[in-house]
């Protein structure tokens, strides 16, 4: 049999993803070229960016396309000439690919194999937001250990990711949304490593105090908006704000002030375009390796979240609608049962 | 908009007694309540080895220095202070171990906040910077703030090549007038957003001859801005016009930001990960 059928989340047409998305039978070839790949894709979460994606606010966005920004899978069958082998668990480079489908041929360049004790859901939530929060950290500002931090948005992916890289010796300040069951997500936070949790409105009371007693070099903005003027207001003289997100879906705002007087720089990340250029493949393996052992050494999690197969992407596309909810990860091959165990 | 204003300063003589003249203020508040003239004898006045006495000529009146007085600049010098941050002056009076300034030289001030508002100032010689004596007064007094302003704008943060396109927002206010001159000189497209008034045309035409590539209203820009493609954006607006120019810049662009005459902050694109950073007037 030279084609499989494959079951594909689909977006049809960019717009409302409660109404956009259908579940599709696609059909996959098995006939490989020398360096393509046969994947099983087994998990992909449905990140801010997907449903971004899907509405089409996100640069790159088109329709039809089968959703998915990132995903686990397992290599079926690879080409003649191909460095992977079946059974070699993999997650993609970049961001453009068939994500949401059972099967999915690829070429080997735009894979990356990652070991086989990485559990699934941290194997599926691996590509996108531990690299940004590692980007962020290491590529920017010069920190020293006791340096401190601040982000907003700080239970999100990105936003835990950073915490557990407190571990290599900085301090944070965490700014999240007021929500009911509040004390318990700052109590979670905390529990993970996180000095201060701050709701941006307490924040706004605080930062004054904050920023005269801690020397902040490096704000970490998800948000946008006014949640980066917050931020980007307290950090210290030549201090950096990076921006690697806009929840708010406002442009994110920062004092003149802050520029002129205090000499601040504020840059953008997107680590999907970095990891993709030959010329950084070097430091991006180093990454991964790096972000691996950490996994497997138990010291960097992925954020909690609720799972949900194929067939139920609705309740998922609506949990995620829903926010303040934990990250919703699709199942999609049915095979995902075996590697939950392995993987 | 405060108009640029300069005043010629002179020393007087009274009764053959030396005198100069200064404009201080000892309280922040509104300048035409808080600014007094002061006139003091210098008769006394002595050089230690290493000072020059310069007699200021000229110095204009930048909104910076209203905000200052005003309290609302963030560069507070220690009351009581002299107004003004620029001018222009000639050496009168040198000690007797200064190397790099002889009497008659032209200077401005070396660095910002040196209280250029008066008829006198005596200091050390490298608070002064020796400039050619070709260059006309009224050059001269405001050489240091805005023109240097522009030149480290255009020079320091992207390496622009000719042909290369500069945006830039309150493009007729000094700064602005610089980049659009110093730009065209090195070869560089400048795109020119300016608000709307009544005579506009003739504005957008001042600005033509002196080099501007483009002028645009806010609302021309926000029709033009998705054909434009910048290296570097140059802001003093901040809002949503910063918003606007920042959206301009291609990969790896940066946004300058100078000022903010709207008051309201710089706003950032999140999607386009641009650079933005700043530059520190002075």
């Amino acid at each position: 049999m030279s084609t499989l059928i494959s079951r594909a989340l689909t977006i049809t047409k960019l717009g409302d993803p409660r109404k956009v998305l259908e579940l599709q039978k696609t059909h996959v070839s098995t006939k490989l070229a020398d360096k393509e790949v046969l994947i099983k894709w087994l998990a992909s979460p449905i990140n801010p960016l997907d449903i971004n994606k899907i509405e089409g606010a996100y640069p790159g966005s088109e329709s039809p396309k089968i959703g998915g920004s990132e995903a686990v899978g397992v290599v079926e069958k690879a080409g003649s000439s191909s460095i992977f082998q079946p059974g070699d668990s993999v997650i993609p480079i970049g961001m453009g690919g068939d994500l949401w489908s059972e099967y999915d041929v690829v070429e080997e360049e735009n894979l990356i194999k990652i070991r086989s004790d990485i559990d699934l859901i941290s194997a599926a939530t691996l590509l996108i937001n531990p690299p940004t929060a590692y980007v962020m950290l290491k590529h920017f500002v010069e920190l020293n250990p006791g340096d401190f931090i601040i982000q907003n948005s700080a239970n999100s992916g990105v936003g835990r990711a950073y915490i557990y890289f407190l571990a290599w010796g900085y301090k944070s300040i965490n700014l999240i949304r007021d929500r009911p069951n509040i004390d318990e997500l700052k109590e979670e936070l905390k529990n993970i490593g996180a000095n201060f949790v701050f709701t941006e409105e307490e924040f706004r009371k605080e930062n004054r105090k904050i920023s005269s007693e801690y020397d902040i070099k490096l704000a970490l903005n998800g948000v946008g908006g006014r949640s980066a003027l917050s931020i980007s207001a307290v950090l210290a003289p030549g201090g950096t704000i990076v921006t690697y997100g806009g929840m708010s879906k406002k442009p994110a705002e920062i004092p003149t002030s802050a520029f002129v007087f205090k000499g601040i720089r504020a840059f953008g990340v997107a680590v999907g375009n970095w990891m993709c250029m030959e010329e950084n493949r070097p430091l991006v393996d180093q990454m991964f390796e790096e972000l691996q052992d950490l996994i497997v050494q138990g010291k960097l999690h992925p954020p909690p979240v609720e799972m949900h197969e194929l067939d139920d992407f609705k309740e998922a596309i609506n949990r995620t609608l829903e926010g303040k909810n934990r990250k919703q990860v699709l199942l999609i091959h049915p095979d995902y049962k075996k590697f939950m165990a392995k993987l | 908009m405060i108009s640029r204003s300069s005043f010629l300063l002179k020393t007087f003589y009274i009764r053959g007694y030396r005198f100069a003249s200064q404009l201080t203020y000892e309280r922040y508040g509104d300048p035409l309540e808080v600014i007094q003239l002061q006139n003091q004898s210098t008769e006394n006045d002595t050089l230690k080895a290493k000072e020059v006495r310069v007699g200021i000529r000229a110095a204009p009146i930048n909104p910076a220095d209203i905000n200052q007085i005003q309290g609302v600049y963030p560069v507070k010098p220690t009351l009581p202070a002299f107004g003004g941050n620029e001018g222009f002056g000639i050496v009168e009076e040198i000690g007797s171990n200064v190397t790099a300034l002889s009497v008659g030289d032209h200077v401005i001030p070396a660095a910002s906040g040196f209280g250029t508002w008066r008829t006198q100032a005596i200091s050390n010689e490298n608070s002064f910077y020796k400039i050619d004596k070709r260059i006309p007064m009224k050059y001269a007094a405001t050489l240091q703030v805005n023109p240097c302003t522009a030149y480290r704008m255009l020079k320091d943060f992207v390496d622009l090549k000719e042909g290369d396109v500069v945006v830039q927002n309150g493009a007729n206010s000094a700064v602005g007038r610089y980049v659009i001159q110093i730009g065209k000189i090195l070869g560089f497209q400048t795109i020119n957003v300016v608000r709307k008034r009544e005579n506009i045309d003739e504005l957008k035409q001042e600005l033509e001859s002196l080099g501007a590539t483009k002028v645009y209203t806010e609302e021309e820009f926000l029709k033009n801005s998705r054909t434009i493609k910048s290296r570097l954006a140059l802001n003093c607006v901040g809002g949503r016009n910063s918003l606007g120019i920042a959206s301009t810049l291609q990969h790896d662009g940066i946004m300058v930001t100078y000022g903010g005459m709207s008051k309201q902050p710089v706003q950032g694109a999140t999607v386009r990960g641009m650079k933005n950073q700043q530059k520190i007037k002075n």
